[in-house]
C-alpha cells in the first residue's frame, strides 16, 4: 500500500475525502495552503483530531503550505511585459482568482510529493475534497481540471477526487437554519434527506454528530475564507454571462489557465534545477 | 387540483428569451438543488434544439415548465418545487427591478475589474477583501441576529439547541 497527499480544506467534503482515501492508503498526508489573503483563517485541525480518533494517530500528518508567492507569479506572470501580453489576451479573464489559488496549490502539492519522494516516501497518489458543486469556478471545471491532472501525471502522480460524485447538499437560506431541526423536523425536508452526501458518510462513520451541518457555527469553525470568489463571482454572473454563452466562457478560461499551467510546469522545472526557490516554500508541521 | 391549475398556468405564460436560457442554464449547472427543476427543463430542451444557441434570436415559449417529467416527490416537496418554478419563472421574465438592476451591477462589476486589473499583488487583495467584507455583511448581520434569537427563544427549554454559539455542537447530545 502506498502513501497519499490530500489537499485539505478542514470542511466536509475534505474531511470525507481523506475518511474515504484512509482505507486505501498506508499514510494519509493532508496539506492545508493558504496565501495572504487568508492568513487570518485559523488552520483546520479539527477535524483532523476527528479523523484521528476514527482510524488511528498516524494516520495522518498535518502540514501547511504558504502559496502567495505562487499565486503572485501565476497572477502576474514573470515580468510586466508579460503581464501587459496577458491583459491584451486574457482581459478580465486574468481576474480568475480562484483558479490561480487552485492552481498554485496544485504546484506547491506536487513538489511537496518530490520532498517527500526524496525522504522514501511512496507517494503515488494526489486527491482533494472536490464535488459536482460550484462548477463555474476554474478549479472545479472539468476541462480545467483535466489539464491539472496531465501535470500531476507527467510527474508519476495520480490526480483525483474521491468524492466527485457524492450528492451536493441542497442550499439553505438564512430563515432555514432559524427554524430547522430545533423541534426535530425541518422546514424543507429535502434539507436533512440527502441520498449520498459526504456528510451522511461522516455522521455514519460517527465522525460528524450531523449529516447536514452547512451554515451552522460548527461549519464556520472547519474552513477557511473565500474572499477570491467574490470578484470573480460578479464577473461570471454580471458581466461575461451578459456578453456570451457560458460554454464560450468556459472556453475562454480553458486557455487562460492552458497558459498558467504552462508557466506553472517551467516552475516546476526550474525548481527542479534549483532556481525559483522563493517560489516554493517549505511545508510546515501543523498536527 | 390546485397545483394542477397552477401547473397549467405556469406552462401557458412563460417566456424565456435566448439570453436567459444561458444564464439559467449558468445558474442550475452551479446550484444543482435550488435550480433543479430548471435543469430538468433544459435537459429536455437541449434534446429537442441540440445548443441553446441554435434557439435563434426569437423568444422561446416554453411549454411544461413544469411536470415535463413525472414528479415522483412527495406533495410537500412537490409544492416547494412549485415555488421555486415560479419564482424563476419570474426571473425569466425580468421585472422592471432586474431591468434597472442589470446595468448598475455591470457598470460596478466593470470597474472594479478594471481597478484590479490596474493594482499591484497586496492592493488588488485588499480591494477584494473589502468587496467581500461588504458583500458578506448582511450574511454576518443576520446571523449575529439569529444567534441572539436563538439564544433568547431557547431559554427554559429542556433541549439544547445545536445552532447557538454557547456550546460547541460537537460536544453536546443530539437534539434530534
Amino acid at each position: 500500500m502506498s502513501e497519499c497527499i490530500l489537499l485539505f480544506s478542514g470542511g466536509t467534503d475534505s474531511t470525507a475525502a481523506a475518511a474515504i482515501v484512509a482505507e486505501r492508503h498506508t499514510q494519509v498526508h493532508l496539506i492545508t495552503c493558504w496565501e495572504k489573503g487568508t492568513r487570518r483563517s485559523p488552520m483546520p485541525t479539527e477535524n483532523v483530531q476527528r479523523l484521528r480518533s476514527k482510524f488511528g494517530g498516524s494516520k495522518f500528518t498535518h502540514a501547511s503550505l504558504n502559496t502567495d508567492a505562487l499565486i503572485r507569479r501565476l497572477s502576474y506572470t514573470d515580468s510586466f511585459a508579460g503581464y501587459l501580453r496577458s491583459l491584451m489576451r486574457h482581459g478580465l479573464f486574468n481576474l480568475a482568482t480562484p483558479g490561480l489559488s487552485s492552481l498554485s496549490w496544485h504546484l506547491a502539492v506536487i513538489r511537496q510529493a518530490q520532498s517527500l519522494r526524496s525522504q522514501g516516501r511512496t507517494i503515488t497518489h494526489v486527491y482533494d475534497g472536490m464535488t459536482r458543486e460550484l462548477l463555474h469556478l476554474p478549479g472545479h471545471m472539468p476541462s480545467i481540471r483535466e489539464l491539472f491532472k496531465v501535470l500531476y501525471a507527467e510527474h508519476g502522480l495520480e490526480f483525483e477526487s474521491p468524492v466527485i460524485d457524492f450528492d451536493v447538499p441542497p442550499d439553505q437560506r438564512f430563515t432555514d437554519r432559524l427554524i430547522v431541526d430545533r423541534h426535530g423536523f425541518a422546514a424543507r425536508p429535502e434539507l436533512t434527506h440527502v441520498e449520498r452526501s459526504t456528510g451522511r458518510l461522516l455522521q455514519e462513520l460517527g465522525i460528524f454528530r450531523h449529516a447536514n451541518v452547512k451554515g451552522s457555527l460548527f461549519d464556520h469553525r472547519m474552513q477557511h475564507d473565500c474572499y477570491p470568489f467574490v470578484l470573480y463571482n460578479m464577473l461570471c454572473f454580471w458581466w461575461w454571462s451578459k456578453f456570451m454563452p457560458w460554454s464560450r466562457v468556459e472556453a475562454r478560461l480553458r486557455l487562460f489557465f492552458e497558459e498558467r499551467v504552462q508557466d506553472g510546469r517551467m516552475l516546476l522545472q526550474m525548481r527542479d534545477a534549483g532556481a525559483a526557490e522563493d517560489l516554493f516554500a517549505p511545508a510546515k508541521p501543523l498536527s | 387540483m390546485l397545483q394542477f391549475q397552477l401547473e397549467l398556468q405556469t406552462e401557458i405564460e412563460l417566456t424565456i428569451s435566448p439570453f436567459r436560457v444561458e444564464q439559467l442554464l449558468l445558474f442550475s449547472a452551479t446550484f444543482p438543488n435550488r435550480f433543479r427543476a430548471v435543469a430538468d427543463l433544459f435537459s429536455d430542451i437541449v434534446i429537442d434544439a441540440e445548443s441553446p444557441e441554435s434557439f435563434g434570436s426569437s423568444p422561446i415559449k416554453v411549454h411544461s415548465f413544469v411536470g415535463v417529467k413525472p414528479r415522483r416527490a412527495s406533495p410537500p416537496r412537490r409544492a416547494y418545487k412549485l415555488a421555486i418554478d415560479l419564482r424563476t419563472e419570474r426571473a425569466c421574465n425580468g421585472g422592471m427591478i432586474e431591468l434597472l438592476i442589470t446595468p448598475l451591477r455591470m457598470l460596478i462589476t466593470f470597474a472594479l475589474g478594471l481597478v484590479a486589473l490596474c493594482l499591484p499583488y497586496r492592493a488588488r487583495l485588499a480591494l477584494l477583501q473589502a468587496v467581500a467584507a461588504i458583500v458578506h455583511l448582511p450574511f454576518k448581520a443576520f446571523g449575529r441576529l439569529a444567534r441572539y434569537l436563538l439564544t433568547q427563544t431557547s431559554r427554559g427549554e429542556s433541549r439544547d439547541n445545536p445552532y447557538t454559539n454557547r456550546r460547541n455542537p460537537d460536544q453536546q447530545g443530539d437534539a434530534r
